[in-house]
């Protein structure tokens, strides 16, 4: 084929159609709609990894001069009075300012019940201390896999025998620049919602499930976005949500730091032992790993999905796999990217 | 004015920094503390959306904000009560005399913002970076990590390059700022936006704002930098997704600023 008939190969240019608007700092991200105009949401997390909220006393917080409303975790879908992890969502405050905000959330007291908590996986793996989850174990997801047969003296035909464990890797917070961020508004029943997401859809289904909502009657506005690294997706619609229809305002939720660190998805931490047998020409004839992945509190995905991209990278005749989650409590976990 | 950066906090906390810092300097301001006048009280107006494709049914009342801009600098507007003045100096009495300072009264400050004069309520706490954006509604200066670590929030002032969330915005009194949306304009971008498009030397670009601020101040004194200064005048930015590697040239290949 001609080189002329490509439309974008060859051609300059085609990755700077946003540049104008990012370098004159004109492209609009969630948190730069209404500025000026709306109360600013700040979230307090539980200070026990393992605990029973017994009560909240905001009254303190709700007298401070620019504290408009306060919520708890009665009020906000999803949020519990069984806490599983240090910063575990428990209350929120609208205020005129984000410094407002924050210091009001020192001023809200928590009785808590404390209960055991484990946060090393391989003292939960001994199923000593319960992370609360499950009623008997720490460990929900075992897998245990074979493909193309087990015979066990297929290592033995290998001209090449390599085996290695590696310990639990770090688990980085893989959190973007830009915090979570959503900018919540009620029109009579339509909530509308400016959210720093990847999946706008997503987040629409989400608000039209949690406030019992048609999908007409969700807006979801997209943005220039400061990147996701798998932690783009910070819980703050509900957060904001809530409070923009009990103040009648329109609120900002941005997350601030320490608590994206305590309540953003945290990359999985994985021990690995794998013995792999291979042909001179570097054919991979035998394969046998097992990981253990410490999955915090909330995720069960990566034991099963961990279990699929080898298999679509080679064929590999007796390969076995084996693959622990244990449950920690602590920060939710998400993949990093 | 304290240039404090994230090394100069002495440990503290960013809560802590500026509580310390608001009693070193809130003498500066004009009235008191604590509340703003932006959503819980001031003058009820109705705008629109701004920036977004709601439709007109979907026009919102809200508070004003508590800002007005003074492009020629003859007429001076009280932000709370919108009377006008011939003079900052007449202003400044009006207000003293009209919201006397108390618990719930912000202060008045005049901000010298990419050469306009901005008069905006703040409390002694906001930062100059928070203030930039809602109360001047300059939202090109994005605020990244709050606390002094990321670089995204930096301005320069007075021709420095500072992090906007580590200096108060009463601080920043008598300074003259400079924001991202005064380098330049869409159709005449400076030679270092240009630069850091030529080099796509962004990917989600939220970091960018800082980065160019640090690189122009660099620029002005330096129009050729070497790889090493691009990166020592960078080394208190980050960038999450990984465009270091063309950031420094497109800084180096600029030609000034």
């Amino acid at each position: 084929m001609k080189r002329e008939g490509f439309t974008v190969l060859g051609k300059e240019g085609q990755h700077d159609k946003q540049g104008v608007e990012v370098v004159t700092g004109t492209i609009e991200v969630a948190d730069d709609v209404f500025l000026g105009q709306k109360l600013f949401a700040a979230q307090l997390g539980s200070k026990h990894a393992h605990c029973k909220v017994l009560s909240v006393d905001a009254s303190e917080a709700l007298a401070m001069p620019g504290v408009v409303e306060v919520v708890d975790y009665t009020e906000v879908p999803g949020w519990s009075e069984d806490i599983f992890y240090v910063g575990a969502p428990i209350a929120a405050v609208a205020a005129t300012s984000q410094n407002i905000a924050m210091a009001a959330l020192e001023k809200i007291k928590v009785e808590y019940e404390t209960r055991p908590a484990v946060i090393d996986p391989e003292e939960a793996m001994k199923d000593q201390v319960l992370v609360g989850l499950w009623p008997t174990s720490n460990m929900d997801v075992r897998t245990d896999f074979t493909r193309d047969g087990t015979d066990p003296d297929a290592f033995l035909d290998a001209d090449v025998d390599f085996e290695t464990e590696i310990g639990y890797s770090n688990n980085h917070s893989n959190h973007p620049l830009e915090g979570g961020n959503c900018t919540a508004w009620w029109n009579g029943d339509s909530l509308y919602a400016w959210i720093s997401t990847q999946n706008p859809h997503g987040e629409h289904n989400g608000f039209a499930g949690t406030f019992n909502l048609p999908r007409n009657k969700v807006r979801v506005f997209t943005h220039g976005n400061g990147a996701g690294f798998g932690s783009g997706r910070a819980a703050t619609g509900t957060v904001a949500a809530v409070l923009a229809r009990k103040t009648g305002k329109i609120v900002s939720f941005h997350i601030d730091r320490k608590h994206q660190f305590e309540n953003g998805a945290k990359q999985f931490a994985t021990k690995s032992k794998t013995r792999i047998g291979a042909m001179e020409d570097g054919t991979i004839i035998a394969l046998d790993f097992e990981w253990t992945t410490d999955q915090g509190m909330n995720s069960r995905a990566p034991m099963t999905d961990s279990n699929v991209p080898w298999q679509h990278a080679f064929k590999i005749p007796n390969a076995h796999f084996k693959g622990t989650g244990v449950a920690t409590n602590t920060v939710p976990r998400s993949y990093y990217r | 004015m304290t240039e404090k950066k994230k090394n100069g906090s002495g440990g503290k906390t960013r809560r802590e920094f500026l509580k310390d810092a608001g009693l070193l300097v809130g003498g500066t301001a004009i009235g008191s503390t604590v509340l703003l006048a932006a959503c819980g009280g001031g003058e009820t107006t109705t705008v629109t959306a701004p920036g977004t494709t709601v439709t007109n049914t979907t026009t919102v009342t809200s508070t004003a904000a508590a800002t007005t801009v003074t492009e020629t600098q003859t007429r001076f507007v009280d932000p709370i009560d919108q009377m006008e003045f011939d003079t900052l100096a007449e202003l400044q009495a009006h207000f003293a005399a009209a919201h006397p300072a108390g618990e719930g009264v912000p202060g008045l400050i005049t901000l010298n913002v990419n050469d306009k004069l901005y008069n905006v309520t703040v409390d002694n706490e906001d930062t100059l970076a928070w203030t930039l954006r809602e109360k001047c509604l300059l939202p090109g200066t994005k605020i990244g990590c709050n606390r002094g670590e990321c670089g995204t929030c930096t301005v320069l002032i007075d021709g420095r390059n500072i992090y906007g969330c580590l200096v108060l915005a009463i601080e920043a009194q008598g300074k003259k700022i400079e924001t991202v949306e005064g380098l330049g304009t869409p159709v005449n971008l400076s030679s270092v936006q240009q630069s850091f498009i030529d080099h796509h030397g962004y990917q989600c670009g939220f970091c960018t704002p800082g980065f160019l601020m640090s690189a122009t101040a660099l620029l002005r004194n330096n129009p050729n930098p070497t790889r090493d200064e691009a990166k020592m005048a960078v080394s208190g930015h980050i960038c999450v997704c990984g465009a270091m590697t063309r950031i420094i040239p497109a800084i180096t290949e600029a030609g000034g600023a």
